[in-house]
């Protein structure tokens, strides 16, 4: 059991509704007036993929700008990041090349998974779609939108990198291939994801 | 037994009587049934020489007759499938043709290498007879004086018949005779009406003629069924091919040891072979060189692969088959090289399983430090004035304060001077007399390797410490030198921490977890030094300060605290006088202490509008290495999820960034701090007039939000009197002791990847001084590969990664750059051929099992020069013209007869093939027959 461990890291700016998406997740509940994340924070939750149980440990990182020199030393052996940014401010999409080119540095996997999330899709939208999936696209990324406040489309955003993650040559060695597969160059599930998400 | 009997009647048999025989027919019915062996053959045609390449699939099962052990082995060659267009030429042919007669007939693997890889798992049976699937049975205990005898052996083969008869089975069996000094076999093989039997005989001395083509085809004559003779008219084809051995090439490339200046009893100067050396851009701290006995043998063999009976002529009066007569001619080349750097890498992979400490070699007290003395109060040592002068005065010229301790001879193999020697190449500054490596400052910049070796920079002190130890372990003193040096490194570290001075060779900045351990380590105890002379430098400045200030009785601290440098200056509190009890002293006036610089340029307290808003002077963030972020993050995931005690770990700098603020602006207030912490929740909000308000988010104000309560908690300290986050003093010790107490086990895994790193570097360097870094550079990339994966599977996972195939990869490599070199000189470079041309043969043996064609006369016929062999034969040529009957080893002679594969009107008349290998060398002969028979009218 304890080899099947995943751990994912949601990154991003303040109040893009990091810490929501999980507890939507892992607790199918959402509080406007949690607290604000401090530092870190993780939480976990076994996900069945093809009858296998995976312990996919969540690190929720605080959004903040301080704590931005503490947060990289969490980014270790991390199989997958969630990039997540906020459709009703296009600034929190802009910055999320700052804190992928951070992850870049800072991650010890090269092959690192990365799905990019537009949330708060029951707001009213300032980030056009297509923006958000050219942005995954440059980056090789998978991309999806969701509502961590009306629970859409959450809990796919797990399923799809969790799915992205078994899938790879990576896991099944249990090591990392630099010459291994490449993420998200599927277009084609893209547009899946793209579709899916219109609310 | 096989009474018909009715299912009504009462029904009984018994088997109890049944021979070992019957048995054994029965066990082994199963076994082919199991295996399929009757299953229809997708018959295809091999490609050339695709036997000798592919793969091979044994499957075994063990029988037990007779009172002894008999495995039958099941072997398949692993064929790719080809494109469906080429089966169906097949398919109009006879129906009574299996597999078994097509491979027999198949010319295209009738010769395979003349050397035989150890790593190759092809079986004499299929080299032989060129089968892709048979089946072997043999006795399991070869030393068991069984299958002797003609009874015994007839035993299984009968069986073997009558098995296959009865499952259909289409696949040769085989048995195994056992003798000491041939290879023999019998087998037989059933199709429709046909049986293929196969005889394997030698012979130590033959008769003159059966040495030659006429003697052996009139041997065949007399084997094959009448009815050849008599009904067809087909001449039978035969293959020859000749291999001749021409002189070992010896190369030498002299075993060099770096900083081993004894003369080694090895590099002895061999008459007749001279010696080159291996140039080198750069220095390795790794031995290279091959050892004395590495050779290449070469064999060159000329093939005729398909004649027919009549053209050619062969008796031992008069031959055709002379190399000038001959339409192919192929080099091989079969090298036995094993070189110093592969034997000393292996050697170092020992010391993954010796767990003995270092103390159990260098003695307590190593380290220059009694073992109390590091645990009573390390302070005590650090705050010794005397030092402390010295440190700062001393910096550019490394006069260091001679401790006996420090100059204590480390028991250990090596001398004092060998050792300072080592220490020079890892410490040049401090050993400038002997230094003749300086770092390469440069180097450190650059961006970081993009192959991502979990390593450290090429060159780097890692790098250099890492091959010495190998280098130690295998040339200077084994464990004892490597326990030695290491020891020695750590007490040099010790001394460099004393003397606040910085470890050089070593990347700066945080511990970068994409590098190895022992590099973050490196890199923490640089971060040490460094916030140590930070510190030191402050206070010192600030008695000075204060000294100043007593005698101008002029308080002007607030000032001096904003031209404060923008790096992050580090107030220490006093940790001699505080104590540890109340390392916090809560600043009760308003007086302001500790500002960075204000935030943005019109920013106000929002209760107090005429006093701007500064950004305190804050703790810098806590380095850690990847040991430590591993504790950590177990620690938080014992805590659990959502558990408010991992909050708490995490508050601590929160709460330290909080009291700063308050000293920094103490009539702020918690709005205040969170419009320069976290903007984001200084939300702007809009009123029914249409004014706009600032008012902190829904989240911040919630009952029990954490900020809030660390704000309640927060008192105004300036960092100057906070508790530091990050203990230098403690940080370094504790990696010093970290270093000072590994196993011999763990030293290895400290340093195994840098090692490995450096030595595929150093063979790139040899490569390009070469000029061959382009042949191999696919293998060179392999290695990079493999040793990135491998460097980043072992952080965390006990058991240790296995090198074994790197190192086989490695040494592979190595012993292709000796043939290359051996080929070099064959080839008469640089006089008689070019170097592209050289490349360019070389290629073909990379690719084709060591094998480069010297001479295809069709291609020469052609105008294709270098695919015909181009000057490599008219080389080769003459050397063998001299002596050709001394250096021929062995003749192959095969001759294959077809029946009509077409059915006429008679019906089946399809005869079968009949084959006969026969392979000469010297006076030994070796035949191997494989002759059908029909059985319809038997």
């Amino acid at each position: 059991m304890a080899d099947r461990a995943i751990k994912l890291l949601v990154i991003g700016e303040s109040g893009v509704g990091k810490s929501s998406l999980i507890r939507r997740f892992v607790e199918n509940k959402f509080d406007e007036n949690h607290d604000v994340t401090i530092g870190m924070d993780f939480k976990s939750k076994v996900m069945n993929v093809d009858g296998i149980d995976y312990k996919v440990a969540l690190w929720d990182t605080a959004g903040a700008e301080r704590f931005r020199s503490l947060t990289p030393s969490f980014y270790r052996k991390a199989l997958g990041a969630i990039l997540v940014y906020d459709i009703t401010n296009r600034d929190t999409l802009v910055k999320l090349e700052a804190w992928l080119a951070e992850l870049d540095s800072y991650s010890d996997n090269p092959n690192i998974a990365i799905i990019v999330v537009g949330n708060k899709i029951d707001q009213d939208r300032v980030v056009d779609r297509q923006e958000g999936r050219n942005f995954a696209r440059k980056h090789r990324a998978l991309f999806i939108e969701t509502s961590a406040r009306c629970d859409q489309f959450v809990s796919d955003v797990f399923k799809e990198i969790v799915e992205k993650i078994v899938s790879s040559e990576y896991f099944d060695n249990g090591q990392m291939n630099p010459n291994g597969m490449e993420i998200g160059s599927n277009d084609s599930d893209l547009d899946g994801n793209a579709s899916t998400c219109y609310c | 037994m096989a009474e018909e009997i009715d299912d009504n009647e009462f029904y009984r048999e018994n088997f109890s009587a049944d021979s070992d025989w019957e048995v054994f027919n029965a066990q082994l019915g199963e076994i082919l049934q199991k295996w399929n062996v009757n299953m229809p053959d997708a018959v295809r045609c091999f490609k050339q020489g695709e036997l000798y390449r592919c793969k091979w699939r044994v499957e075994r099962e063990l029988l037990d007759t007779l009172k002894n052990g008999i495995e039958v082995e099941f072997h398949q060659a692993i064929l790719d499938d080809v494109a469906k267009g080429e089966h169906e030429e097949q398919e109009g042919n006879c129906m009574q043709r299996t597999h078994l007669h097509e491979d027999l007939m198949s010319m295209a693997n009738t010769f395979g290498p003349p050397l035989r890889r150890t790593s190759s798992d092809l079986h004499t049976l299929a080299r032989i007879y060129g089968l892709r699937r048979f089946i072997l049975m043999h006795p399991v205990n070869a030393k068991s004086n069984f299958m002797k005898s003609t009874s015994e052996f007839n035993f299984f083969l009968s069986a073997a018949a009558v098995v296959a008869a009865e499952v259909g089975s289409v696949v040769p069996i085989f048995v195994q005779i056992y003798d000491p000094n041939w290879n023999f076999y019998t087998g037989v093989a059933m199709a429709p009406a046909l049986r293929t039997n196969f005889r394997l005989i030698g012979l130590d001395q033959a008769p003159t003629e059966c040495r030659y083509l006429m003697g052996l085809l009139t041997l065949f004559k007399e084997k094959i069924p009448n009815n050849y003779s008599s009904s067809s008219a087909q001449p039978a084809k035969v293959s020859v091919c000749t291999t001749y051995a021409l002189d070992t090439m010896r190369i030498r490339l002299p075993m060099y040891v770096p900083f081993d200046h004894g003369l080694s009893s090895e590099d002895i100067f061999v008459e007749g072979v001279d010696s080159i050396h291996l140039d080198l851009q750069q220095f390795y701290a790794l031995p290279h060189g091959y050892t004395p006995e590495s050779c290449t043998e070469m064999f060159v063999v000329y093939t005729w692969p398909e004649l027919s009976e009549h053209v050619a002529f062969d008796s031992e009066q008069r031959s055709d088959f002379i190399p000038s007569k001959a339409p192919l001619g192929k080099i091989y080349l079969s090298v036995e090289a094993s070189s110093y750097l592969s034997c000393c890498l292996k050697d170092y992979k020992s010391v993954a399983n010796i767990t003995r400490s270092l103390v159990s070699y260098v003695g307590r007290n190593f380290s220059g430090i009694s073992s109390g003395a590091e645990t009573t109060n390390p302070l005590d040592q650090l705050t010794e004035h005397q030092l402390g002068s010295k440190r700062i005065g001393g910096r550019s010229n490394y006069e260091l304060p001679t401790q006996s301790t420090l100059t204590k001879r480390l028991p250990g193999p090596m001398t004092e001077s060998e050792l300072s020697e080592l220490l020079a190449y890892l410490f040049p500054d401090m050993h400038p007399e002997m230094a003749l490596f300086p770092y390469n400052k440069q180097s450190f910049k650059d961006k970081f390797d993009p192959m991502r070796i979990k390593s450290a920079v090429p060159d780097s002190l890692v790098c250099r410490l890492s091959c010495l130890l190998t280098t130690c372990h295998a040339h200077l003193g084994s464990l004892e030198g490597m326990a030695q040096l290491w020891a020695a490194f750590t007490r040099q570290l010790r001394l460099l921490w004393d003397n606040s001075l910085a470890i050089p060779g070593i990347s700066g900045g945080f511990p970068d977890t994409r590098t190895c351990l022992l590099h973050q380590k490196l890199q923490m105890l640089n971060i040490c030094v460094e916030r140590r002379v930070q510190r030191e430098s402050v206070s010192k400045r600030k008695q000075q300060e204060q000294k100043k200030a007593n005698i101008s009785e002029d308080d002007n601290d607030d000032d001096d605290d904003d031209c404060d440098d923008d790096d992050g200056e580090f107030f220490d509190c006093d940790d001699v006088n505080s104590g540890s009890s109340s390392p916090v002293k809560a600043v009760l006036s308003f007086k302001p202490e500790g500002r960075l610089r204000q935030l943005g340029l019109n920013e106000r307290l929002l209760d107090e509008p005429e006093e701007f808003l500064y950004i305190p002077q804050t703790q810098e963030p806590v380095p850690k290495t990847e040991d430590q972020l591993q504790d950590d993050a177990e620690a938080m995931l014992k805590l659990g999820p959502g558990s408010g005690l991992t909050t708490e770990m995490m508050c601590t700098s929160l709460l330290s960034d909080m009291e700063a603020f308050k000293a920094a602006n103490p009539r702020g207030i918690m709005e205040d701090f969170i419009r320069w912490y976290s903007p984001k929740d200084w939300e702007e909000i809009q009123d029914e007039n249409g004014e706009i308000h600032h008012q902190l988010s829904v989240r911040m104000t919630t009952e029990g939000n954490t900020w809030q309560m660390v704000w309640q908690q927060a008192k105004p300290v300036p960092i100057a009197r906070q508790k530091r986050l990050f203990d230098d003093t403690h940080e370094a010790l504790k990696v010093l002791h970290y270093l000072e107490t590994r196993k011999m086990n763990e030293i290895y895994e400290l340093t195994i990847i840098p090692t490995l790193h450096t030595a595929i570097l150093k063979l790139i360097d040899i490569f390009s001084i070469a000029h061959v870094e382009d042949l191999f550079s696919t293998q060179v990339e392999q290695l990079l590969g493999d040793l990135c994966r491998l460097s980043r599977s072992n952080s965390d996972t006990a058991h240790s990664v296995n090198y074994q195939n790197l190192l086989d990869d490695l040494s592979e490599l190595e012993r292709r750059f000796y043939q290359f070199k051996c080929f070099e000189r064959l080839s008469g470079y640089p006089r008689r051929s070019s170097r592209e041309q050289v490349k360019q043969q070389f290629k073909e043996i990379l690719k084709n099992d060591n094998s480069c064609t010297i001479l295809n006369k069709k291609l020469a016929a052609a105008g294709d020069v270098i695919g015909s062999g181009g000057s490599l034969y008219d080389i080769l040529n003459p050397k063998l013209e001299q002596d050709m009957s001394e250096r021929l080893i062995s003749k192959d002679y095969v001759i294959r007869l077809d029946g009509d594969t077409k059915t006429n009107e008679k019906g089946i008349n399809y005869l079968g093939p009949q084959f006969l290998r026969a392979i000469v060398t010297g006076e030994k002969l070796r035949l191997c027959g494989a002759f059908t028979e029909s059985t319809t009218f038997v």
